[in-house]
Formats: structure tokens, C-alpha cells, sequence
């Protein structure tokens, strides 16, 4: 083999780095115009993107592992810092997503536009995907933490950046209320850990017994710290509001990639255990289950197009807990094929739910951007303005939605694979996976359903308000970084065959064999990935064979202006059509036992001049407002009493002092 | 003079300590006030002095020194001047009247010997005895903080805690190192720029220099 130039663990450091600080120059006023300071940043984080990746795939195609060591003078053990294929794998979305979301910015969060945050916006952009990196890379508990916290509050300061208007505001104290309530669960599963193990270092993959007390307490801790994170229901509360709040390309890049390292957490956390006790893998599943289909029927309901985004990531988070719960379950009763595909599928989903979900939120960005309006029920019509951004929104809308020949089709599919697997086993196993697998067909059918109605409220029909409607189509610097998404997701849906030696090395790295790999079923052999490419081939040239029949036929239909869905009425105008909750009611309806909906329906005026009426339709954030709100008001009613106690009288504190001081000099007789 | 006789004079000197740490919590007065703080430096400053001489530790006349220069002189000086510039001579009122005030100090006094006794079982110095009367002092402190409401007296209050922290430690162990007195010496000096600046401030917020007002800062629901 031939000497190398660079190795890979060099590349993806130097550009963890360079990304982390592509923005700092502008920290510095004056030294450097905010436009030109944002050009330089955005060409450090291309450039670190390209480092990073070519590192990434150098590290998945060879397979190695590799450890550093740290010196820094903490009194904590020797921070350590490594790659391996899992972090590598980590590592993809980590460097495609920010770099496409830092060039979208250049003209989407133009420094012209932006004066008085574009600084910090671009700064703290680069600095939470530079230590996204860094968690992933982080190989002990303490460095974990510094990096896990700056990613963390990088990321409350993107999405508080309009922080002059209440609701931004309001959303970004969520999420910091969250986040930390997050890290205090870190804090616990690292002391755990280091209490575990004797030191900071992680542990070794496999070390630890997982039937302990102890263990079950770091899996707790660990599920409930990076869910958090994660966003996985019933800890999602702060995802919806943070993601409908940022700038759209921070949105893409928190929803591609902020959630993932949340999920490389647990991953991480799984892969230090032995002997997984089967309840594990069912509660990973239960979750994926409970998210998948709640997250897309909040969905469904919402009328704000980045808030329903936000909820579909809640809904793909689900599913890749549903691969993790497969692979976990197959640990558990020995079953290698479900750990390949589950877990597999998971990791592939990771990939797929970044491109995809980031490509939608720089979409509805661009939306957004022409429209001037986050409201679905306003916007309309808006593929005739915008005919690229339209395309691409609807490659991401297919690929979310699961569907072939596109690459959520692919990673769907691998879990299918492994449900079925589950379901020829026996007992638990099989009960647990004949019942998910439905849940899973559920959740892609209801994705389509809320695409169908973002994409035929949003981009066909006619404008519904002129105020609203679009106007310009995004420039370049927009729509390449579109393409680029959109192009991932084709080239993983059609040929998923190139990444199956990858993955199946990266799941390697988590769950190690229990046979020689050569005794047992490769992903190649257990997944058709070749059928798949064929397949999706098929179906191209099936559609490029029909498109010219559809286009004559459009050509030779009659040809008239007027509203879609004009439903026979003399004189339609555009806000007769349908509207996201009128297409949405029937599903609305259907989970209002989880939604609660609240509409407010005055009754249909009558009489020969009716007078003026509205209709007027809410889905709230269920799990917040009916359960988390009360519960803490309750336990702010509760603790009225101690409150009393700080009643802002100086003297008082310093008796409680003095009262401290005698009770604890006391104690000492007693 | 020797030892039992410095002994002698170290105890009278902290029964005049505790006598002005009554003073305290008895005087009414600010101006009265200040001018019990500076005799209650002069006499730890006295005492120090004494210390050191009997017991050979040169530097406690350095302390000693600190305590003329800064509580005796630079304090009162500051304080006498705020209290002129803010035009505070009246009465002040306290929360708790003074002979309930000097029975609770009093009760804490007998606390602090009551504490203190086993310390003076233990150890041979011959300011053992002071001990207690050191922590009735912070003590006393404290308690004047507690039922005092001008900021003034809370200040004052303060000051007396450390007048008799550091009394403590000279009576403990012959004083603390030298880098640390200075440190503690260093503090308080901000600490009395700070705190002028902020009678200032509270008195332009709110019109008065009453820390009950201060409670209109908590946050209500």
C-alpha cells in the first residue's frame, strides 16, 4: 500500500478545527467587514468539509482505529481523543450538512441583510459544528463534557439570534432549560461510569456486564441525557420551537446533525456493554414506536411549515431508535442478522434523515424567504415562482417520505429487514417486532400524507394572498447547496450497495462479533441492495418513459387560468382552496386522543347577509402544555410555602446564616 | 512584662473588645456607631501589639499597624464622610428593641464559651482564653446585621464580624501568615469602596438607605 500523504485522523482534527473556529475573525470588530468576515468563514467551512469527509471515508474504507493522547494539565486522567468507523460514520452528516448550511447562509443570512447578528450567527455556526466533531472524537468522559456543553451553548446562541422577538426568545430559554436538564443526566452516567470503571477513559467496547443495577442506571441516565438531546418523545418538548425559531440553515443543521450526536451518545454508551438484557432493546423500541408516530401525526397538525419539519425529525428520530431497538433485541437472543440490519439501518438512516431533513429546511428557508412567511395557509402556488427550490423540496419530500428510488427507502427498508428477522425468532423478540413493524408502516404512511399536504398547500395551487406571494426564485448559493443534499440522497438511494461495506464496518465497531465474520452473513447478503439499485433504476426509466406522453397530453389539455380546486363555484377566488388544516382534519380528527386540537368554531352564519365569521384551528405542543406546564406549576404551588422563606429582607438571609452557623456548631454535641 | 501580665492585659483588652461589641448593638446613633468601630480597632490594634510583644512574633506589630491604619483611621474616616454626604444623623431604627438585642447577645455569648471550652482545655497559648470572647465578637456581629435595617449598621455589623475574625485568630494562633493579613487588609479596603459606591446607589434608587426596601427588588410572581 502506498505511503500516505496525510492521515485521515489529521484531516478530520485540522478541519474539526478549522470549522470550530471559521468565524472567529469576526469576532474582532472592525479588523475585517462582516461580509467579507462571512465569506472567509464560509470558505473555511468548505474547505474544513472537504478535510473532513475525505478523512471520514479514508477512516470507513480502512476500517482502523486509531488513539491519541492528549497533554493538558486538568487533574483528570489523560484526555484521550480517537476515530474509529462508528465516529468516522458520526462524522459524515457532521461535515456535509454545516458546510452546505455555511454557503446556503452566504446568501440566505447575507451580512447585508443581517448587520447586527450576522457576526455572532457565523461564529457560533461554526463553533457548535467544529465541537459536534469534537464530541464524536472525544474518547473520556471530560472531554466528551467540554465539547457536548460548547456544541450545546453555540447552539442556543443560533437559535436565539433574533433574540429581540419574544418567541425566539421564549424558544431559546426552552431549549437552554432543556439542554442542561440533558447534561445533568451526562453528568450523572459519566460519574457513574468513572465510578464503574476507575477512570475517565471510556471502556473498552463490550467491558461491561449490562445485567448489573449499575448498568441499567448508565443505560437510564444515558437515555434520558441524549435524548434529550435527541429529541426522542416525551423529551422533545424544546425541538419543535427551537427549530421554527433559528435561522433555516441553522434549523437544517440542528435538525441534521445536533439530534445525530445525541444519538451517537447512546450509541456510544450501548457499545461499552455486554449481554444486553432484552428489555433494553424493547424500550429502545418502545420509544422509536411512541416517537415515530407521534412525531408525525404533531405533524400533520401544524400549520407553521418549519415547526411540521420540526416534528418529522421527532417522527425519524423514532425510527432510527426503532433500528437501535432491533439491533439491541438481536443482541440480546444472538441473532446477527438483526444486528447487522438494525443497527445498520439505523446508521444509515442517521445519514439519510441529515441529508434529506436539512435539504427540507433549506428549502423552506428559501420558502420562507420569498414569501416573507413561516404560515403554510398563506403561502401557495409557489413552484411556478420558484420551479428549482420546488424540485428540490420535492426530491427531500420523496426521500422523507421513505419512497423508492430515494435514500429513506433504503435505510426503512434495512429495519423492515430486520423486524422480519425478529418476527421468525421466538418469544419476546418475535411479539415485540411483529408489533413495531406495523408501527413503522404507519408512520412512512402518514409522512406521505403530511408531505402531500405541505407540498400541494405550498407549492401548487395559486398564491393565496398576494403579500405572501413568492417572488423570487433563490440564488446560487441557495440552490447548489440543495443540489448537492439532493444529489446524496439520489446516490444512496440508488446505488445503497456502495455505502453496505461501510456501514457493516461501522456496526462492527459497536456490537463485535461473536463468530469469525467469515461464518457469518454479510449486510450485502442479508439486504437486496443490488435489487434495490435495479429497482430504482427501473422505476427512472419507467417515469422518463412517461413523461413524454404526460407532457403531450398536457399540452393537448384545454388551457385556462383559474384556482385549483374552484370546486364549480362562478367566481373562485384563492382562498377557497384547501387550506393545511382542511386537508389535515380527517388525521387531525383521528389523534385528537394525543393532539388535542383546539379549534374554535363559531357556526356557520346564516340568514341572507350573513355576517363575519372565522374558523380558526390550533395543534399545541400536547406534551408541554398538558403535562410538563401543569406538573411544574403544581410543583411551584407546592413549594409556595418554602418560598416565603425568600422574601428579599436582607436581615432575614443573614439570621438564616447565623441559625446555620449555631445549628451546625450545635451538632457537633449532639 | 511578663507573661502572665501581658495575660492579664490581653484579657482586659478583650473585655473591652466585647464591652464595645455591646456598645454596638446598644448605640442608636450612626455617628455613635462609627466612633465604637474606631475604638473597637484601637483596642484589637492595642491587643495585637501586646501579643506580639509577649510572644516573640515580631510580625503581629505589622498587623497590628494594619489595624491602626486601616480600622481605626481609614474606615471611620470613609464612613464619617458618607455619612455626612448623605446626611444620615438621626436615630435608626431596628428591628428588634435594644434590650431584647443585648439579652439575645448575651445568650450568644455564653454560647461562644460554652463552644469554645474544649479549645481551651487543648491549648497551652496564653491568649486561650480570648477565644470565646473572639467568636461572641463575630457573633455579635452578626446579630447586629440581623436586627439592625439602616446599611450603614449592616456594614458596621460586618465590620465587627471581621474585627473579631481576626481577633480569633490572633487568639488561636498568634495571628495568621503575614501574606494572608495583608490579603484580608487588601479586601477591605474595596470592600469600603464598594460598599460607598453602592449607599450611593441605594440611596438614589430608593430614597433611602432602610435594606428593608431593597426587598421591592425580589422578583414577585
Amino acid at each position: 500500500m502506498a505511503q500516505e500523504l496525510v492521515s485521515p485522523s489529521t484531516l478530520i482534527f485540522t478541519a474539526t478545527l478549522l470549522a470550530a473556529f471559521s468565524g472567529a475573525l469576526l469576532l474582532v470588530p472592525r479588523f475585517l467587514n462582516a461580509s467579507r468576515g462571512q465569506l472567509l468563514a464560509t470558505v473555511a467551512m468548505l474547505t474544513a468539509s472537504v478535510l473532513g469527509l475525505t478523512g471520514s471515508v479514508a477512516v470507513l474504507l480502512s476500517g482502523r482505529t486509531e488513539l491519541f493522547q492528549l497533554s493538558w494539565t486538568l487533574p483528570f486522567d489523560q484526555p484521550e481523543i480517537g476515530i474509529d468507523p462508528l465516529s468516522a460514520w458520526f462524522l459524515l452528516p457532521i461535515f456535509l450538512i454545516p458546510g452546505c448550511a455555511a454557503l446556503y447562509a452566504r446568501s440566505y443570512w447575507h451580512a447585508d441583510n443581517y448587520p447586527h447578528n450576522v457576526r455572532k450567527t457565523t461564529f457560533f455556526f461554526g463553533l457548535m459544528s467544529g465541537f459536534m466533531g469534537a464530541v464524536t472524537v472525544a474518547r473520556d468522559g471530560i472531554t466528551f463534557l467540554f465539547a457536548w456543553e460548547i456544541m450545546a451553548l453555540a447552539a442556543y446562541f443560533l437559535v436565539a439570534t433574533e433574540d429581540e422577538k419574544p418567541e425566539v426568545s421564549q424558544a431559546g430559554t426552552l431549549y437552554l432549560i432543556t439542554t442542561h436538564i440533558g447534561t445533568l443526566g451526562l453528568f450523572a452516567l459519566f460519574s457513574l461510569l468513572t465510578l464503574t470503571v476507575g477512570t475517565w477513559l471510556f471502556p473498552a467496547v463490550g467491558s461491561l456486564d449490562a445485567s448489573s443495577p449499575i448498568a441499567s442506571a448508565l443505560f437510564l441516565t444515558a437515555l434520558f441525557g441524549f435524548g434529550m438531546k435527541a429529541g426522542i418523545m416525551p423529551f422533545h418538548i424544546w425541538l419543535p420551537s427551537a427549530h421554527a425559531n433559528a435561522p433555516s440553515h441553522v434549523s437544517a443543521a440542528m435538525s441534521g446533525v445536533i439530534l445525530k450526536v445525541g444519538i451517537y451518545g447512546i450509541i456510544r454508551t450501548l457499545s461499552f456493554f455486554h449481554t444486553i438484557p432484552l428489555w433494553w432493546g424493547a424500550l429502545v423500541l418502545l420509544l422509536g414506536v411512541v416517537s415515530g408516530i407521534s412525531g408525525v401525526a404533531f405533524a400533520i397538525g401544524q400549520h407553521d411549515l418549519k415547526r411540521l419539519l420540526a416534528y418529522h425529525s421527532i417522527e425519524n428520530i423514532g425510527i432510527i431508535f426503532m433500528g437501535i431497538g432491533v439491533a439491541l433485541i438481536g443482541q440480546t437472543i444472538g441473532s446477527h442478522p438483526m444486528v447487522i440490519l438494525g443497527c445498520a439501518g439505523a446508521l444509515l438512516h442517521v445519514l439519510n434523515h441529515a441529508t434529506f431533513k436539512a435539504l427540507l429546511f433549506l428549502g423552506a428557508g428559501s420558502v420562507i424567504h420569498a414569501t416573507g412567511t413561516r404560515e403554510i395557509d398563506l403561502m401557495g402556488g409557489v413552484a411556478r415562482r420558484l420551479p428549482y427550490t420546488a424540485l428540490l423540496f420535492g426530491v427531500g419530500a420523496v426521500a422523507i417520505c421513505g419512497l423508492p428510488p430515494l435514500n429513506g427507502f433504503v435505510s426503512e427498508l434495512l429495519i423492515y429487514l430486520g423486524f422480519f428477522r425478529g418476527i421468525q425468532e421466538s418469544g419476546v423478540a418475535a411479539a415485540a417486532t411483529a408489533l413495531a413493524a406495523p408501527a413503522l408502516a404507519v408512520v412512512g404512511g402518514l409522512a406521505v400524507a403530511c408531505f402531500v399536504k405541505v407540498y400541494g398547500i405550498v407549492f401548487l395551487g395559486a398564491p393565496r394572498t398576494e403579500e405572501h406571494a413568492a417572488h423570487h426564485e433563490a440564488g446560487w448559493q441557495m440552490l447548489a447547496p440543495m443540489t448537492v443534499l439532493a444529489l446524496v440522497c439520489a446516490v444512496i438511494g440508488l446505488a445503497p450497495a456502495l455505502l453496505g461495506g461501510l456501514l457493516q464496518r461501522a456496526t462492527l465497531t459497536i456490537f463485535p462479533l461473536t463468530a469469525p465474520l467469515d461464518t457469518l452473513e454479510q449486510l450485502t447478503s442479508l439486504a437486496p441492495l443490488t435489487s434495490v439499485s435495479l429497482m430504482g433504476v427501473l422505476l427512472l426509466v419507467i417515469l422518463g418513459l412517461l413523461l413524454p406522453w404526460y407532457l403531450r397530453r398536457l399540452r393537448s389539455a384545454p388551457q385556462g387560468a383559474t384556482v385549483t380546486w374552484g370546486c364549480g363555484y362562478q367566481r373562485p377566488v384563492a382562498r377557497m382552496q384547501y387550506s393545511a388544516s382542511s386537508f389535515a382534519e380527517l388525521l387531525t380528527g383521528l389523534f385528537a386522543f394525543v393532539l388535542k386540537p383546539q379549534v374554535h368554531r363559531p357556526g356557520v352564519a346564516r340568514g341572507i347577509f350573513p355576517s363575519v365569521t372565522n374558523f380558526h384551528s390550533h395543534v399545541p405542543e400536547a406534551v408541554l402544555e398538558l403535562i410538563y406546564t401543569p406538573a411544574l406549576e403544581r410543583l411551584y404551588a407546592r413549594f409556595q410555602p418554602i418560598r416565603h422563606m425568600q422574601n428579599g429582607i436582607l436581615q432575614q438571609y443573614v439570621l438564616y446564616i447565623l441559625i446555620t452557623l449555631v445549628v451546625l456548631f450545635l451538632s457537633d454535641y449532639l | 512584662m511578663t507573661h502572665t501580665f501581658a495575660a492579664q492585659l490581653n484579657s482586659l483588652l478583650a473585655a473591652l473588645i466585647l464591652l464595645s461589641a455591646f456598645a454596638l448593638l446598644a448605640q442608636r446613633k450612626i455617628m455613635g456607631l462609627v466612633h465604637i468601630f474606631a475604638w473597637q480597632g484601637l483596642l484589637l490594634s492595642l491587643s495585637t501589639a501586646v501579643i506580639g510583644y509577649a510572644s516573640g512574633e515580631h510580625h503581629l506589630y505589622i498587623s497590628s499597624l494594619l489595624t491602626l491604619g486601616m480600622k481605626v483611621i481609614l474606615l471611620p474616616y470613609i464612613l464619617y464622610k458618607l455619612v455626612h454626604k448623605l446626611k444620615i444623623h438621626r436615630d435608626i431604627e431596628a428591628v428588634v428593641n435594644v434590650p431584647t438585642t443585648m439579652l439575645l447577645g448575651i445568650i450568644l455569648v455564653v454560647f461562644s464559651y460554652h463552644l469554645t471550652a474544649p479549645i481551651r482545655e487543648l491549648s497551652n497559648l496564653m491568649t486561650r482564653s480570648t477565644l470565646a470572647v473572639a467568636l461572641a465578637t463575630i457573633m455579635l456581629g452578626m446579630l447586629m446585621m440581623v436586627t439592625r435595617r439602616h446599611a450603614v449598621t449592616q456594614i458596621l455589623g460586618f465590620l465587627a464580624m471581621e474585627n473579631g475574625l481576626f481577633f480569633a485568630a490572633t487568639s488561636a494562633t498568634y495571628g495568621m501568615p503575614m501574606v494572608v493579613e495583608l490579603g484580608v487588609a487588601l479586601d477591605l479596603l474595596i470592600a469600603a469602596f464598594i460598599f460607598g459606591i453602592f449607599f450611593f446607589h441605594i440611596n438614589t434608587t430608593f430614597e433611602s438607605l432602610d435594606v428593608e426596601q431593597m426587598a421591592k427588588l425580589k422578583e414577585t410572581d
